[in-house]
């Protein structure tokens, strides 16, 4: 439960990111304001507003998880991102600049046709509309373990809460609110770093942490071995998420819509590379921060699983005495971890090699004792509910936060993982609103003036509000949470941005060519993700390249009549 | 909204100022070599951790 003053600090901020919205949103009482804040942003609000549309609470929550669990190695994730950046700023974004689009697939109009727009902006809002209920869900999440809420009500009220503010502020109000709150984020999550730090055992400093998490393979930030079938390594990063990235930023409207928000192509690019500059380290020490909680976790006494929930339901059901002798023999394995960890640091310090070995020794036999008994427990939570969530990475950080952080700073966490949640949410909705208005009701036979428009808006707002906290409910069975969104975006990135690079590399193609392409592109991304145990980072590479090449194939045997 | 659309596209642009360190090629090449700067100190930490 958390205490009054967290309480307290956690509505002060929220209160305050409420206030600020609404101050912010007095002023936006056009379409154009709505849907890019009338072009007007300098570049350091754009640098923020990308880096806090793609940095939400799946981030500051799942994230350390992912660092806890497999160590740097998702940092390779994101190693396309800075070449991105470079190829974006140097060829979509003047584009997009000089023909003054509200969305990204107005360009494919001008350049293919209609119903290759349509059919853009249709892959964009079925991708985007189910990875909002993602990013609506891990806030949730945080509420139901905290305040013991139901987790479905708790997505309803979020969701509320998201599309009032956006309804009122539209794009400039989620710029201005970006700022704000990844100052907030970065701010708390700088803190807890050095909480992280303060807490460990024996006086042990950033080396000695990394020492101990080195020894059980979490260091590992880059791995050069290349394996189609591995997730993360150096290649699938630099190729694959370069990829991903390219299509993330240069044709998602929720990244699009920021970059468009800035008054100039300078701004624009500013704001990108200043993001490709600081993506890595940030990513990095994000991870980090989940790695010295691992470490801290190896000191003292850790829950057999995360989800307190699950953990509960499993100690009062039938399998309870098969869960509580998995929890016990977890304890005394973990203590006895703990003891050998630091009977191997003093003798580390006192030279003494035998010593340390049969420290290392023990260890390592605690720590086989440990899984089996966390094997076990796993076991039991599935014998009580076959459709229990085996995985707890989401959990982890947080409960950290809850039982180890001290007063007020727990409050400022907790407000920062809000605070990401809505303003991530509200760049989602932003951009799915304005899709559907500029690529669809603005298409539509009968003209809409402005007015009808801007209700159009707020309309398409609520009605993607609702898709996405109906697609929540779903999202807790999905395994660590910041995966599940990139591997959603993966199935339809390639396709939509093998779309936008055959208008620039091939230019005899027309619409029916790149519109046949692009099926062909998404159906082979798709029967990679259900036959092939291809890694989800070359699902990217695969959909975009096969798109070009199948739309140069086709433009090259019947080239379109030139218009 | 149409109408500001249509001034947007119609009204030239006002002449922008220079990049920061004087060309864009620079700034890319600086974003670059930090990546490759990332690579290297990552390699190294992953080697001496592992």
């Amino acid at each position: 439960m958390i205490r009054p003053a967290d309480a307290w600090v956690l509505v002060l901020a929220l209160a305050s990111l409420v206030a600020y919205g609404a101050w912010r949103a007095r002023a936006t009482r056009d379409l154009h304001g709505f849907l890019v804040a009338g072009r007007s942003m300098p570049w350091p609000m754009v640098a923020l507003s990308v880096m806090a549309t793609q940095a939400s609470a799946v981030t500051f929550m799942a994230t350390p998880g992912q660092g806890y669990v497999g160590g740097l190695s998702f940092l390779q994730f994101y190693f396309g991102l800075p070449v991105a950046m470079v190829v974006l700023c140097a060829t979509l974004v003047p584009l997009y600049q000089r023909l003054r689009v509200h969305t990204a697939y107005e360009y494919l109009e001008r350049r293919f046709d209609g119903k290759t727009r349509t059919l853009a902006a249709a892959l964009f809002l079925v991708q985007r509309g189910l990875a909002a209920g993602i990013t609506l869900y891990a806030p949730s999440l945080v509420l139901s373990v905290i305040l013991g809420w139901d987790i479905g009500l708790t997505c309803v009220l979020l969701g509320a809460l998201v599309v009032g503010t956006i309804v009122l502020g539209g794009s400039k109000a989620v710029a201005h609110a970006h700022a704000l709150q990844f100052t907030i984020i970065m701010g708390a999550m700088t803190l807890a770093f050095v909480l992280v730090l303060r807490e460990l055992p024996l006086g042990m400093g950033l080396a000695d942490a990394l020492t101990v998490a080195g020894g059980s393979g979490k260091m590992v930030a880059l791995d050069a071995s290349f394996d189609p079938a591995s997730r993360y390594n150096l290649w699938a990063g630099l190729l694959g998420g370069f990829f991903l990235q390219l299509s993330y930023f240069g044709t998602d409207q929720s990244q699009v819509g920021r970059i468009l928000t800035a008054g100039s192509t300078r701004e624009s690019r500013l704001g990108l590379l200043w993001n490709g500059l600081f993506k890595v380290p940030m990513q990095w020490f994000i991870l980090l921060l989940g790695v010295l909680v691992f470490v801290a976790y190896r000191f003292e006494p850790a829950p057999v699983f995360f989800n307190p929930a699950e953990s509960a339901k499993a100690a009062a059901g039938p399998h309870a005495a098969a869960w509580s002798a998995a929890e016990r023999d977890w304890n005394a394995a973990r203590a006895e971890l703990a003891r050998a960890l630091i009977d191997g640091r003093q003798a580390e310090r006192a030279g003494d090699v035998a010593g340390g070995l049969a420290a290392s020794v023990a260890a390592r036999s605690a720590e086989a004792r440990a899984q089996d008994a966390r094997g076990r427990a796993l076991a039991a939570l599935t014998a009580t509910d076959p459709g229990a969530n085996t995985n707890d990475t989401n959990y982890i950080f947080l409960r950290y936060v809850l039982e180890h952080l001290p007063v007020g700073v727990v409050g400022l966490v907790l407000a920062a993982i809000f605070a990401a949640a809505m303003n991530s949410t509200m760049a989602e909705l932003n951009a799915l609103a304005s899709t559907t208005v500029v690529d669809v009701v603005r298409r539509l036979p009968w003209r809409v003036d402005e007015p009808g428009l801007l209700a159009w808006s707020r309309g398409a707002t609520l009605f993607w509000t609702v898709f996405a906290v109906a697609f929540a409910q779903l999202a807790g069975r999905m395994g660590s949470l910041v995966e599940a969104v990139n591997i959603l975006g993966s199935l339809f990135y390639g396709a939509i941005l093998g779309i936008f690079l055959t208008g620039f590399l091939v230019p005899r193609a027309g619409g029916t060519h790149v519109f046949a392409a692009a099926l062909v592109g998404e159906a082979a991304v798709l029967a990679c993700w259900r036959w092939t145990p291809l890694s989800f980072l070359w699902w990217n590479l695969i959909g975009c390249v096969l798109t070009v090449a199948v739309a140069a194939l086709l433009a090259q045997a019947r080239p379109a009549p030139r218009s | 909204m149409i109408d500001r659309a249509e001034r947007d596209a119609t009204t030239p642009p006002e002449p922008e100022a220079p990049p920061p360190l004087g060309s864009w090629a620079r700034l890319y090449a600086l974003v670059l070599a930090a990546l490759a700067l990332d690579l290297v100190l990552l390699a190294w930490l992953t080697e001496r951790y592992r």
